[in-house]
């Protein structure tokens, strides 16, 4: 081999494995529908490049190679590398991460494999226009178009949010498995076609019909977008019914409430105006002041309550507030709901934090309740730049705080502590989530803090 | 001297709050002062300075909007974590427990009548006194911990131990009455605590202190409130060298 070889196919290598490199790393992001970060793009090229330039010359100087074996170790160790270096920088599993490579691969080679057929197909006597022409139109052109259709379909993907579907995938064990294991073969499904079938496959035609599946798989997911969406409406005001209900109903009892106040008043008063007409003044100053703590806790609850909700300006956790304190309030549990200032935003996605809040709002009316007498209180804090969540509730006796994080511990007897693992393992999935949990002189509290900016 | 600070939008309420603090101050032969008046929460933001002792303060702000006390009391808390705040206010339904929970206010009380608020800032007054005194006589060093943005400082007898939660430089803190998250790593607190901690495994930083039993047996120890962290094999031959 000539000098002017060897540098021929490091220039070439370099060209492609920056394709590569770039187009599975947007592809992959885009799958897992994050913001992708030109310096970990970069990175990935940097750690691609030497192994591709190894294994080219290998290719070059072994004389036995064996296609099938090696490319599956290659693509494996690429796709690793890539997954690894994803799960580090963006916090997810490896699973997701590596299944997201896998298939941005399969993407990626399908797109490539249809142009290099495609060039092929209209200058069949290529390979006569001389290395230099050759390897522009047989490598770069196709590398290059490949890492404008992964850029393409990563944008595509994120607007499609996609990862919401994604992530689907991985909520069981089992799930993630099959998954996974789908993706790694499809990853390698080109070469073991090639394994298999080494006389009559023709990896264009294959790719050609994966491209076809690429884009019907598309259409189909945003056909299932549309309906998932439709179906979320549906849902939302069915929840909106719910909530109306409930809130009717707080409505009405806050009026049954006022009935019996206003014949309370009325004795009241006739009291004092004969009080008045006898001229006893402290006696009348002793009334006014019993009765305005009268007023206050009489009527001051509820409304106040009202006040408080109407303060969260996120819609479904606030119809789920509704719907946990009326239900609450119905069995006697005394609920103070405190938002000083305006909810508008969470930090984390909507359904996780109403799961967590269900949680902890779950376990503390449970302790409430088995301990037959004490209050539950929830706070809501948006700050400029953070959300908290505390709920209180009222508890003796110092329960044993280590122990509630393990599965099955609550202060509220055995058996029954499952909600605060699964709490425990929504917030360990944010890193901009911290929590806390304390006794204080009476009272247990459950912590969440949501930092708002920098995510 | 720990000082105080007062502050209200009334001139005269400022006084009556400032003359009773005096005079309690006087009797009881505290060791507080000087009282620092202001009429406004900005006013009272370029009167503070920072020292070293916690101060003690009297807010009655109009809260009519809710966030001018609370921006106040935010901004204090900021500067001074450790002092003492009370809100007085004219207005009974606020978010109390709001201000307790984020800010640590100590009392809350509802103006109106005279002889309450001299009998409730006196008790006030009374019980500062002796947590200064339980801090002075016990002397113990703090753990200053942050967390997102705040600051918390910890005493370090409190503390039983920190876990590395893997992912995500996630560590709880454990102490005798909470648990608290933070972001950062175990190696950074252990070279930060120094002597009087223990790392009895890649995921454990232990309070020397609070340790009550080794079990080689079973590969953990003890701390004296029942719980067990894992002890490593490089730790335990630490330990053993150690004896």
């Amino acid at each position: 081999m000539s000098i002017q070889e060897i540098l021929f196919i490091v220039f070439n290598v370099f060209v492609i494995s920056l394709c590569w490199a770039l187009g599975m790393y947007v592809l992959a992001t885009g799958m897992l529908g994050r913001k992708h970060k030109i310096k970990v793009g970069l990175i990935y090229s940097a750690i691609f490049y030497p192994i591709q330039l190894t294994m080219n010359f290998l290719f070059i100087l072994v004389i036995d190679y064996q296609i099938l074996l090696w490319d599956v170790c290659l693509f494996l160790l690429q796709a690793m590398l890539l997954a690894l270096l994803l799960s580090h920088v963006y916090h997810e599993r490896l699973v997701k991460t590596l299944s997201a490579v896998a298939l941005s691969h399969f993407a990626s080679y399908t797109f490539y494999a249809v142009f290099e057929g495609f060039v092929f197909e209209i200058m069949p006597d290529i390979k006569q226009l001389g290395m230099l022409k050759a390897m522009l139109l047989l490598n770069i052109f196709p590398h290059f178009v490949m890492l404008c259709f992964a850029i393409g379909m990563a944008f595509l993907l994120k607007k499609m949010n996609f990862h919401t579907y994604f992530t689907y995938l991985f909520r069981t064990r089992k799930r993630a498995l099959v998954t996974t294991v789908g993706c790694l073969f499809s990853m390698n499904f080109y070469v073991l076609l090639q394994g298999a079938l080494p006389q009559t496959a023709k990896p264009e035609e294959y790719a050609i019909i994966a491209l076809v599946v690429i884009f019907i798989a598309l259409f189909l997911l945003q056909f299932v977008a549309m309906f998932v969406a439709g179906q979320e409406q549906i849902r939302i005001q069915e929840e909106t019914i719910i909530q109306q209900q409930a809130h009717v109903q707080l409505l009405e009892e806050l009026q049954m409430e006022l009935r019996t106040f206003r014949h309370d008043y009325q004795n009241l008063l006739s009291g004092i105006a004969l009080q008045a007409k006898e001229g006893d003044l402290k006696g009348i100053e002793e009334f006014l002041q019993s009765t305005t703590g009268y007023f206050d806790r009489k009527l001051g609850d509820e409304i106040k309550q009202m006040g408080q909700l109407s303060r969260i300006k996120i819609y479904p956790v606030r119809s789920l507030l509704s719907i946990k304190l009326s239900e609450l309030y119905r069995r006697g549990v005394q609920v103070d709901l405190e938002v000083m200032l305006p909810v508008t935003r969470l930090g984390i996605e909507t359904e996780d934090f109403m799961r967590c809040l269900g949680i902890l709002v779950d376990n503390a009316a449970e302790a409430v309740m088995e301990q037959g007498i004490g209050t539950l209180r929830v706070i809501f804090l948006q700050e400029t730049e953070e959300l908290r969540v505390a709920v209180t509730n009222t508890c003796v006796v110092k329960p044993e705080i280590y122990k509630i994080k393990t599965t099955g511990y609550t202060t509220k007897g055995a058996g029954r502590g499952t909600g605060l693992a699964s709490y425990k393992h929504i917030v360990d999935g944010y890193s901009n989530c911290v929590t806390r949990t304390f006794w204080d002189n009476g009272f247990f509290t459950q912590e969440l803090r949501i930092m708002l900016t920098g995510i | 001297m720990v000082p105080l600070y007062i502050c209200d939008d009334e001139q005269a309420i400022c006084r009556n709050i400032a003359q009773i603090a005096e005079n309690e101050i006087l009797i009881a032969n505290y060791d507080m002062g000087p009282i620092y008046t202001a009429n406004s929460p900005s006013g009272l933001l370029a009167l503070h300075q920072k020292e070293n002792v916690p101060a003690i303060y009297f807010f009655d702000v109009d809260l009519k909007g809710d966030y001018d006390g609370f921006a106040l009391a935010a901004e204090i808390r900021k500067r001074d974590p450790r002092g003492y705040i009370i809100f007085i206010t004219g207005h009974g339904e606020l978010s109390f427990e709001t201000f307790r929970y984020r800010l640590e206010v100590m009392d809350y009380i509802v103006k109106g009548n005279q002889e309450i608020l001299q009998t409730r800032l006196r008790a006030c007054l009374a019980s500062i006194q002796q947590r200064l005194q339980d801090e002075q006589s016990d002397k113990s060093s703090y753990y200053t911990i942050k967390i997102f943005d705040t600051i918390r400082h910890i005493p370090i007898k409190e503390m039983l131990y920190f876990e590395a939660d893997g992912k995500q430089h996630r560590i709880s803190l454990h102490t005798d009455n909470e648990v608290i998250e933070f972001f950062g790593s175990l190696q950074a607190v252990e070279n930060e605590l120094g002597n009087g901690f223990f790392r009895t495994h890649r995921g454990y930083l232990v309070n020397r202190k609070r340790i009550v039993s080794v079990q080689l047996k079973h590969n953990i120890v003890e701390l004296d409130n029942g719980e067990t962290c894992l002890l490593s094999r490089s730790a335990r031959k630490i330990l053993q060298q150690n004896l």
